[in-house]
């Protein structure tokens, strides 16, 4: 089942000469389930193509459908509120709410659609995520690989359609790198959960299911498109 | 539509928001509070102000009902009582009969003689307070005045002879009554009260027919007094039972008792209180909108993260104004209370200008209650002020970016503007960066400005009226001498212009304290216009006939048509003569003593040639005692202001002759004045004196001395001191909060951008040079705001609202602002200071970290 | 009359707010009972609550019928999965014994017939058989849950000796050195189904390693994890077949002509994948590939 899909989309800054193709007629497909990766250096795109998957932003021209809805056609609150239904962010600078427990961060998402946070799934997540005791602390009182577990268990709290990392071990060390990213793995892996991550990390990237690059706006090369192999007993 | 419920998670929000900025909530609170106090103690101060008013008025013209209707024949009477007793607005209404005027010799003043039901009674400020309203035909409530006057002893039972004077007719008719009842007497009043039994006046009565009560024969008529259930409407309802009652002519109709109309311009100026409505937004919402856009964008990127994990804009606006309405709620009922204390505090000063002439003053009535009501609407009032101050912070986080919070958020704050322009030397001085960071956020700093020039501007205006209110110009309305006797009353009707007796002047003139003692005479007479006469006055009509009410346009058709103008005609000593306004040169009293000269006034409000007469020219007098005299005009003057006709009249002219002259042909000997100038320091002795001697003999006499016009005059300035100060220090408050609070939001919401100044080399003391510097532009900035509106606005502003008494002397200063250059420049150069110095006890990697933690 | 006005105004507005109150209330538990009814289907609990004239008792059928529908198709696709999977085990299960005795006989005729050409050709497929059937075997079990991995805090290092000895002579065969750390590190998997999972990795790095390559295990630790690195110096992988080599039956193009069948890193994966653990590659073309194993380790627990 197709979750994700973009069909050429543009984004332009700027006007006529001062224009700046950030995307350039991007098509991409997400099978749902699928652990892509968009690689590219700063200032392929890749960052602007997660934000408007993400209805952070608005492309110039083209097309998003994520589960079927077009959401390039919504306006601001309309986009708002489906982010929180169906998106769930990780962010390079975690971006946890300051003034919110790492609990109440978690659960905010889910209480911001009036819904009783399912306990048994958060626990379960709190659980891989390792945050158990960290729960009733403050973000600025945890190190930053403990913040971004927070982010990934909140992205996941409302159990999104798509979970959207934007470089989620930039600001970390290798190690913690493979830590946070191991455990969004499993995680995903335990909750079939799709996940679309931007990263300039080859190593990082190793871990998707499927590694899109791209340059200049352009998808280069696309490890589902290549040819099939041989199947052979 | 069903919403999503999501409340107790904005709510969740809003509580640590709040908890993130306390010591914005602790400014926040106190802008708030201070707001909801000034509302208050200038609704408290309205509303006293009003209800004052009106108690003062219900006093003095003896009717406390809503409506009131008078002199109804008998027919009439029945109409008007089936009517009120059908109408279902009245609550309840009173009913009385008129008689006559209370005629015995003891009485030196006037007194009506009516039957009145309890309601009437009650209506008149009248019920008898000990004993009951008179029930057998022989029976008589009367004030204790009359009592004092009659010399009866204060006890039920005691056997009164009255003697009046049916009104309309010269019948006099005396009757012995037992008291029934009595009442304290109140001297204010136009009239002292007796009240006989229904029985009494309807068998000592005519039944006045229409005609009767037409040419002003009374006696007999009803009066009735309505109450309604509520103050509303209470034009429309009166006018529906005049309908309703057939009783409709212009004469007598059902009248809205004019204690109620609150619309009434002399008893409040409306115009005012939008002024001070405005002025009280306009200052609370400079410091809030401040306080809450610099704590917005502090806040900027925990807003936009909430809007990137699925906050909508709507709901962040929520969370602003839950914030605001917050801390409004802790804010508001302290300022309530706060304001009504300061409104209590303030309002027997506020009334001292309403009650700074003098026959007035002894009437009139302080009143101040806490009404739920004026707490109510200044609380709305600070609630919509609180709201208009967030809408600009409302909007920022509805329309956060969520890609922008993200960018705040990854990248380092750099700043935006400002330093880029690194070739210029200017840029990179600390004069010419502080510069630069002032036009970056010129919005913010002009606000900034404008509210400490506000402060600034109202502070200056303040001791500008203080200063503008001129003890001399003052008196001299009222007094023209140390000291002035008289029997004047606020109405023409009832003052007595023969107050002064031969043997009250003889008492004066022995007074041992006394400089010089004088007297003016009053006597109406008519003088036939001699042509040229004539011509000045109907050049003045012409001039101001336009806005002449009809009673003026009467009397100039009809002076028109006989060609006899009314004389104020004035017989003076020579104390007087001393103190006469002269046109051109002053004569000599030897000249004028002779008798056979007279000084006439002239048109004051006329265009030269504006005078009557000149001297020289001769005017035959015919007084209305019969005498003719021919005089020649000595001069042209005016009387003092104090001591001329009291009363407002426009087609007159004024002719003076000396005293004895004036008793010679007038056959007046009481005079309308006395004025006497103490000696020099001796005007205690005066006063103790008069208080001795004449009052004790006779206190409807009025005395006013230049000892309670100083204490009053005092009374008057001090309101503006009182008010003044108040404001003084709310608006200081305000400015230096707001200066205060953009200061020091300065360096803390810049921390980072400061840090990374300082790792790049600057030293700690050119970014303090920097932030000082900083200040004063905006210090002077706010000045010269200040000076410009001082300037240009404030004289007109003044003159034309608060400055209008006739006393007000305008100075234009920018002293105080001045003054308060020292103030504000401790806090330019403290608070910046400060606030580095407790930021920089960190290590600058220390601060890096910091602020990078604050901003995730 | 004005007052009549105003009672009336009054009257209308307190009746509004009360009529709306009312529905909003109503409207309220509807939604909530309809929000109700959906989290129990997704919970999969979800029954007919009552039986009335109310619309409502009859959009909770019409929901309870649409429920039971996808279902008894949920169930119908799972079944005929269990159908071919019992198939694939059962021909399994019916040809091991077969391909048993094939082997017996192959084994008869080389010592009979000395080492023949052909023989030794039906030797290897034969060989090549039996593994395929027995993942075949090991496969269908595991995905029918008849057997299933129990982790356990276990010591890394007996399972590294356990697939040292089991793979050694396979590599000195092709003259490879085959070395392994020596680690204290515990962590937590299901032993044998472990050094089965890993063996395959090891069993492929052999298989793609020219002689004289090298194969090294290495151990490293991380908070959450403890990770296997299995590096050899064989011909590598291309990035973008990396994920698909997990794949069933996938197999590159480069290794058409290698021996294999494509079945063994799928097996990895799941197993791997059970114990809350995975597994990334990564590769340079003819340089070699190093496949890392993260098995969860004690302090995830």
């Amino acid at each position: 089942m197709i979750i994700l899909e973009t069909r050429n989309l543009k984004k332009i800054y700027g006007e006529a000469e001062t224009e700046v193709k950030a995307l350039n007629d991007v098509s991409i497909c997400v099978e749902k389930g699928e652990f892509v990766a968009i690689v590219g250096t700063s200032g392929s795109g890749k960052s602007t193509l997660l934000h408007m998957i993400g209805g952070l932003d608005n492309p110039t021209s083209g097309t998003i459908i994520v589960d079927r809805q077009k959401i390039n056609e919504m306006n601001s609150d309309e986009l708002t509120i489906f982010r929180r239904r169906n998106i769930g962010f990780v962010f390079q600078q975690y971006n946890l709410v300051p003034m919110l427990t790492v609990w109440e961060n978690i659960i905010l998402p889910v209480k911001m659609d009036g819904k009783t946070p399912e306990k048994m799934y958060l626990d379960e997540i709190v659980k891989t995520l390792v945050l158990e005791k960290k729960l009733n602390n403050f973000p600025n009182e945890l190190s930053g690989g403990q913040q971004q577990r927070v982010a990934i268990a909140r992205a996941l709290a409302s159990k999104p359609k798509i979970l959207l990392a934007d470089e989620p071990t930039g600001n970390l060390d290798s190690k913690t790198s493979q830590d946070v990213l191991g455990l969004l793995k499993v995680t995903s892996q335990q909750f079939h959960q799709t996940i679309v991550m931007i990263t300039h990390n080859e190593e990082i990237a190793q871990l998707a299911d499927r590694i899109i690059r791209i340059e200049d706006g352009k998808i280069v090369s696309d490890s589902n498109m290549m040819k099939q192999g041989v199947i052979s007993w | 539509m069903v919403k999503v419920h999501n409340r107790d998670t904005l709510r969740l929000l809003t509580r640590r928001f709040m908890k993130m900025n306390r010591k914005r909530n602790f400014i926040a609170v106190i802008a708030i509070m201070l707001t909801a106090l000034l509302f208050t103690s200038l609704f408290t101060g309205a509303q006293s102000l009003i209800l004052s008013r009106r108690a003062t008025e219900i006093r003095q013209f003896m009717c406390s009902s809503h409506a009131f209707v008078q002199d109804l024949t008998v027919e009439k009477s029945q109409k008007a009582r089936i009517t009120l007793e059908k109408d279902e607005n009245v609550s309840r209404f009173g009913r009385g009969i008129f008689l006559g005027s209370g005629m015995n010799s003891e009485f030196n003043f006037s007194a009506e003689i009516r039957f009145a039901d309890d309601n009437m009674a009650e209506s008149f400020n009248c019920l008898p307070t000990t004993g009951r309203l008179p029930k057998e035909k022989n029976e008589i409530a009367v004030s204790s005045l009359v009592l004092d006057k009659l010399g009866i002893p204060h006890k039920l039972g005691q056997i009164l002879s009255i003697t009046w004077e049916k009104d309309g007719t010269d019948e006099l008719q005396t009757d012995d009554f037992i008291l029934s009842g009595y009442w304290k007497g109140d001297k204010a009043v136009i009239s002292q009260l007796l009240f006989v039994s229904e029985d009494y006046a309807i068998a000592n009565c005519n039944n006045p027919t229409e005609t009767d009560i037409e040419n002003g024969m009374f006696s007999g008529a009803y009066d009735y007094t309505v109450w309604y259930h509520n103050l509303w409407n209470l034009q429309a309802k009166t006018d529906q039972l005049s309908k309703e009652a057939g009783i409709h002519d212009s004469a007598n109709k059902f009248e809205v008792n004019p204690a109620y109309d609150l619309m009434e311009e002399d008893s409040f100026s409306y115009g005012s209180l939008i002024i001070l409505l405005f002025f009280i937004i306009l200052a609370g919402y400079l410091i809030i909108y401040n306080i809450f856009s610099l704590s917005v964008k502090t806040d900027i990127r925990a807003y936009g993260l909430l809007k990137n994990i699925g906050t909508t804009g709507k709901q962040l606006k929520k969370i602003v104004r839950m914030q605001a309405f917050r801390l409004s709620v802790i804010g508001i009922p302290v300022g309530i209370f706060a304001g009504y204390i300061a409104g209590v505090l303030m309002s027997p000063s506020l009334n001292a200008d309403s009650t700074f002439n003098a026959p007035e003053a002894a009437s009139s009535t302080v009143v101040v209650n806490a009404d739920p009501v004026v707490f109510a609407v200044a609380a709305v009032f600070t609630l919509f002020t609180v709201y208009l101050s967030c809408l600009q912070s409302c909007h920022m986080v509805e329309k956060v970016s969520p890609v922008e919070a993200l960018r705040l958020a990854e990248n380092d704050i750099v700043p935006k503007h400002g330093f880029r322009c690194k070739n210029s030397k200017l840029s990179t001085s600390w004069y010419g960066m502080a510069a630069k960071n002032m036009l970056r956020e010129w919005r913010k700093g002009f606000i900034v400005m404008l509210s400490v020039a506000l402060s600034m501007v109202v502070i200056n205006c303040i001791v500008m009226l203080v200063n503008g209110y001129d003890f001399d110009s003052y008196r001299k309305i009222f007094l023209a001498s140390d000291f002035q006797i008289d029997q004047m009353t606020g109405t023409l009707s009832t003052a007595n212009f023969k107050g002064i007796s031969p043997k009250l002047q003889q008492t004066l003139n022995e007074c041992p304290y006394s400089e010089a003692t004088g007297y003016v005479y009053y006597s109406p007479e008519h003088h036939g216009m001699e042509s040229s006469l004539q011509k000045v006055w109907e050049r003045f009509a012409e001039e101001y006939k336009e806005s002449w009410s009809d009673y003026e346009n009467t009397e100039w058709s009809k002076l028109q048509e006989s060609g006899n103008i009314k004389v104020h005609f004035l017989g003076i000593s020579e104390s007087i003569f001393n103190k006469l306004e002269w046109k051109e040169d002053p004569c000599s009293w030897s000249d004028f003593e002779s008798g056979n000269y007279v000084i006439v006034d002239y048109i004051q409000y006329l265009e030269e040639p504006n005078s009557y007469y000149q001297p020289g020219d001769s005017f035959d007098m015919h007084y209305s005692s019969g005498d003719e005299k021919s005089y020649t005009v000595l001069g042209e003057a005016k009387m003092p202001y104090a001591i001329d006709y009291p009363y407002a009249d426009t087609l007159y002219i004024t002719v003076i002759v000396p005293e004895n002259e004036f008793k010679e042909h007038t056959g007046i000997d009481s005079a309308m004045y006395a004025t006497i100038d103490a000696k020099k320091g001796e005007e205690k002795q005066v006063q103790n004196y008069l208080d001795e001697t004449v009052l004790k003999k006779d206190d409807m006499l009025n005395v006013f001395s230049i000892l309670s016009m100083r204490e009053s005059f005092q009374k008057y300035v001090s309101r503006y001191y009182s008010i003044g100060a108040f404001l003084v220090v709310i608006l200081l408050c305000i400015g230096s909060m707001n200066f205060f609070n953009t200061t020091a939001t300065s360096v803390l919401s810049r921390k980072r951008e400061l840090t990374l100044l300082e790792t790049v080399g600057m030293t700690k003391k050119q970014i303090i040079k920097m932030l000082i510097a900083e200040g004063f532009i905006y210090f002077i900035g706010a000045f010269l705001i200040a000076v410009l509106i001082i300037c240009f606005a404030s004289e007109k502003l003044l003159t034309n609202t608060i400055g209008k008494a006739f006393f007000f002397k305008m100075h234009l200063t920018i002293l105080p602002c001045v003054c308060m250059i020292p103030l504000f420049l401790i806090i330019a150069i403290v608070i910046p200071y400060y606030q580095y110095q407790k930021l920089s006890r960190q290590s600058i990697v220390e601060r890096i970290r910091n602020a990078c933690c604050t901003l995730l | 009359m004005i007052q009549l006005m105003i009672g009336m105004c009054i009257g209308v507005i307190v009746s509004g707010i009360g009529y709306y109150i009312h529905y909003y209330k109503k409207e309220e538990k509807l939604l909530a009972h309809l929000q109700q009814m959906l989290d129990e289907a997704l919970n999969g609990d979800y029954n007919v609550s009552e039986f009335s004239e109310e619309k409502l008792s009859l959009i909770e059928n019409s929901f309870k019928q649409y429920l039971d529908n996808s279902l008894i198709a949920g169930e119908e696709q799972k079944e005929q999965k269990e159908m071919i999977q019992m198939l694939i085990s059962d021909i399994a299960h019916q040809t091991l014994t077969p391909i048993s005795n094939v082997k017996l006989y192959t084994g008869l005729l080389q010592e009979n017939y000395g080492d023949d050409e052909l023989i030794q050709t039906v030797s290897e497929e034969t060989d090549k058989l039996d593994f395929l059937i027995q993942s075949l075997v090991k496969l269908s079990r595991m995905e029918n849950g008849m057997i299933s991995v129990h982790p356990k805090e276990t010591s890394v290092n007996i399972m590294l000796m356990a697939i040292q000895n089991l793979y050694w002579t396979k590599a000195e065969q092709k003259e490879i050195t085959l070395t392994s750390d020596f680690t204290e590190e515990v962590a937590v998997f299901d032993l044998k189904w472990t050094i089965e999972a890993i063996g395959n990795i090891v069993d492929n790095a052999v298989k793609y390693t020219p002689s004289g390559g090298k194969i090294s295990v290495s151990i490293q630790k991380y908070s959450f994890f403890v990770r296997i690195d299995i590096s050899d110096t064989g011909i590598g992988i291309a990035e973008e077949e990396i994920p698909k080599i997990f794949t069933r039956f996938y197999r590159s193009f480069e290794v058409s002509e290698l021996p294999g069948v494509g079945i063994g890193l799928y097996l990895t994966k799941y197993i791997i994948q059970e114990q809350k653990g995975y597994i990334k590659v990564t590769s340079q073309k003819d340089k070699g590939s190093v496949f890392s194993v993260f098995l969860p380790s004690v302090s995830n627990r």
